[in-house]
């Protein structure tokens, strides 16, 4: 069973199943172990400038640097480590058997192992991205997983796994909220019918039920978090969850629409915007006056409302359309009226969309389309379609706190041959028998509008979720 | 004769595009056939089974399902039959009348399945699109293109509710047509826009016959859509049978 564990503790919780046991200081491994395994059997590649893969096994720091690609292990994550599937599950011979080097043991893939499900921690005892400042968080919704990146490096630091909490593998992990300090974060649960409260310890620290939980909006003004619902279900209850963060206590807020998806928090929190999958409505709410006022959408057929953002600045609220494929503006200083500014034709379906910190663009991955558009919010215009390898049914964004490089999950699930979504398919870095259909964070150079990095996570990525902006 | 098959579906609809433009619409005469033969064969598939696909359903659970979708793109029957296969003569200008269809051309959007997942539609037809769900269906016609030019849409169609609205179905360039739902994508189904009543979909064992065909020689096209289209030449006598069998291979 994987296990999730945190940044900061010094003591491990070792936890199993539901039963936290507690673990001695000492780790049973000691890093000096794991080095002699490398320096017997990978060294002779992987050390130096000229190392493969830019993989350097001859130190821990080198070790946690990963290659050019990414992460090599994964902290107390020893199954989706990758220097253990490389040396276990590797089609066409475990590494480095195919390249004529020399097997590992079981003895050694079995320390290696613990070694990771302990931390993989460093001689003095320190555990990878311990202090990892900025954190981006990636419900893998195939796999009840998150997975934890830190934007520093682009690695992924951590994987969440929330059966360990209990959860089933079928929860639908969906979308991610956390803390402004990045104290807590917050997931939804589509089938498993809660969002949950974590710390940044990655330990669970509360939940609240709430019935098909989708996109989670925090406001940073209150103590509040709001759950609109999600497009599994095709008659969820018709209100918004109004959970307080402090203890987990939720209410819920009716909105007079069906089916309650796309959700921001408006500039100070004064407002909530919601808007329905099934008609062509807008809702505003006021959570504290408890008031609402729905504006009627023009549109000959249901636009399917996915995504919000509002612009830094809070003056401007965008909404993405998954049937007309539009970004639609809107001026919230006309509040409450939400007769769209403006609108932008996009590739086909886009969805979660995310400003950058300057207000001068929004990116959004197009589902149907396998591409990213970055629009020019000044110009009002689409600026370029982003296409390439690790864009395969993009879904989720974010953004880096300097805005340098924007973050795209995706999907990457099996579609039918000859459909519209087959015409781009993302194909992991490795053969492992299993991985087919990993999901991925792509990563975006926000200068040139180019992707740098594709970051391979557990499967299906939806949500994406980083520390919430003040307003 | 056997024409070798084509492995992706885009490279065999860019074959298939010429062979299924056939005569121009509203050009076939319907007239008695007194001294008809027949034609009757069998589609089959030369290799093993491929494992079916299994697609993630992702909304709209308590209609479309929970968990995958199995999908056969190539569905095969005891004894080697191919299924879902369209059997259709082209250059075929007057002949036998169009089969009664006394409810019009029906396309269904269930449980989110488009049912049939594969049928024949004589084109120009006020095709009528139901959705029975009662949910949010955007079926999206496309005929496929020749070449390797883009797909064009014949239709885009938003049904948020239960209910019929026809559309016309009037592919210009090819009889090929492929159906998604853009609110779905594990939905698929395909269309063959004909232009004479001389196309059939295959049984349930590949097995197919054509009959009422005037006497002559005639091209002959097999299309699946996974796996393209062959063409073979057939000698129609009066009163004869011609048999005839076509075999895909794997990719």
């Amino acid at each position: 069973m994987r296990q999730s564990r945190g940044f900061l503790f010094a003591v491990p919780l070792v936890v199993t199943g539901l039963v936290i046991t507690g673990a001695s200081m000492r780790p049973a491994v000691s890093y000096t172990d794991v080095q002699a395994i490398f320096d017997a059997k990978c060294t002779s590649c992987h050390a130096g400038a000229e190392a493969p893969r830019g993989l350097r096994l001859d130190s821990w720091d080198h070790l946690v640097a990963g290659s050019d690609a990414g992460e090599a292990i994964i902290a107390y994550d020893a199954d989706n480590s990758l220097l253990v599937e490389l040396a276990t599950k590797l089609v066409g011979g475990p590494h480095p058997t195919e390249v004529d080097g020399p097997a590992l043991t079981d003895d050694e893939i079995a320390l290696l192992r613990a070694w990771i499900e302990e931390g993989a921690r460093g001689d003095s005892g320190q555990v990878p991205f311990a202090d990892a400042e900025h954190l981006l968080y990636v419900a893998d919704q195939g796999e009840a997983m998150v997975s934890v990146i830190d934007m520093e490096t682009n690695q992924v630091a951590r994987n969440v796994d929330l059966t360990a909490f209990g959860f089933q593998k079928f929860a639908l992990p969906h979308h991610i909220a956390v803390e402004p300090d990045g104290s807590h974060w917050y997931v939804s649960l589509i089938a498993g019918n809660a969002v949950l409260k974590f710390d940044r310890n990655n330990q669970l620290v509360g939940q609240a039920p709430i019935e098909w939980p989708g996109l989670l909006a925090l406001d940073p003004n209150s103590d509040r978090l709001y759950a609109a619902r999600s497009m599994a279900s095709v008659d969820p209850p018709h209100r918004l969850g109004v959970i307080e963060r402090g203890d987990m206590s939720i209410e819920e807020m009716d909105v007079f629409l069906p089916r309650p998806h796309a959700l921001v928090v408006g500039p100070g929190g004064e407002d909530v915007f919601t808007s329905s999958l099934a008609v062509n409505q807008i809702a505003v709410v006021d959570p504290v006056e408890q008031t609402l006022e729905l504006t009627p959408m023009e549109g000959d057929k249901p636009h399917v409302f996915i995504g919000f953002a509002v612009s830094p600045d809070g003056r401007w609220m965008v909404g993405t359309t998954e049937i007309t494929s539009k970004l639609f503006i809107f001026d919230l200083d006309r509040v409450p009226d939400m007769t769209p500014v403006g609108s932008i034709d996009l590739p086909t379906a886009p969805w979660h969309p995310v400003y950058t910190p300057d207000g001068k663009f929004v990116y959004v991955g197009n589902n149907w389309d396998n591409s990213v558009s970055a629009i020019d919010m000044e110009k009002r215009e689409l600026a370029k379609v982003i296409t390439g390898n690790g864009l395969a049914q993009p879904h989720g964004s974010a953004v880096s706190p300097d805005g340098r490089y924007v973050y795209i999950a995706s999907r990457n699930l099996q579609m039918p041959e000859g459909h519209t979504k087959a015409t781009h398919v993302y194909h992991p870095r490795y053969d492992l028998g299993d991985n087919a259909h990993v999901g991925t964070v792509v990563v975006i150079d926000t200068s040139t509008q180019e992707i740098v990095k594709v970051i391979e996570v557990e499967d299906y990525a939806s949500g994406l979720g980083t520390a919430a902006r003040e307003n | 004769m056997r024409h070798s098959a084509c492995t992706v579906l885009l490279v065999g609809l860019a074959l298939a595009a010429p062979l299924a433009a056939q005569s121009r619409p509203g050009t076939y005469k319907e007239v008695e056939v007194a001294d008809g033969g027949s034609l009757a064969g069998h589609v089959t598939f030369a290799g093993t089974e491929p494992e079916a696909e299994e697609l993630l359903i992702t909304r709209d659970f308590e209609v479309c399902g929970l968990g995958y979708r199995e999908r056969k793109e190539i569905d095969v029957a005891d004894g080697g039959g191919l299924r879902d296969v369209v059997v259709y003569l082209t250059g075929i200008d007057s002949g036998k009348p169009w089969p009664a269809a006394p409810d019009g051309y029906l396309l269904d959007q269930k449980d989110c399945y488009f049912e049939p997942y594969i049928q024949i539609v004589p084109r120009g037809t006020e095709l009528q699109i139901l959705n029975s769900d009662p949910i949010l269906h955007n079926v999206h016609g496309y005929e496929l293109s020749e070449g390797d030019g883009p797909r064009r849409t014949l239709f885009n169609l938003g049904q948020p509710e239960k209910g019929v609205v026809t559309r016309p179905l009037r592919p210009r360039r090819s009889s090929l047509v492929g159906l998604e739902c853009d609110a779905h994508d594990f939905m698929l189904g395909w269309m063959f826009a004909a232009d004479n009543p001389y196309a059939v979909v295959v049984d349930s064992t590949g097995q197919f016959t054509i009959p009422d065909v005037p006497p002559g020689t005639y091209t002959v096209g097999a299309w699946h859509p996974f796996l393209g289209v062959q063409e073979q030449q057939v000698t129609i006598t009066a009163g004869g049978t011609a048999e005839l069998a076509f075999e895909f291979e794997p990719e």
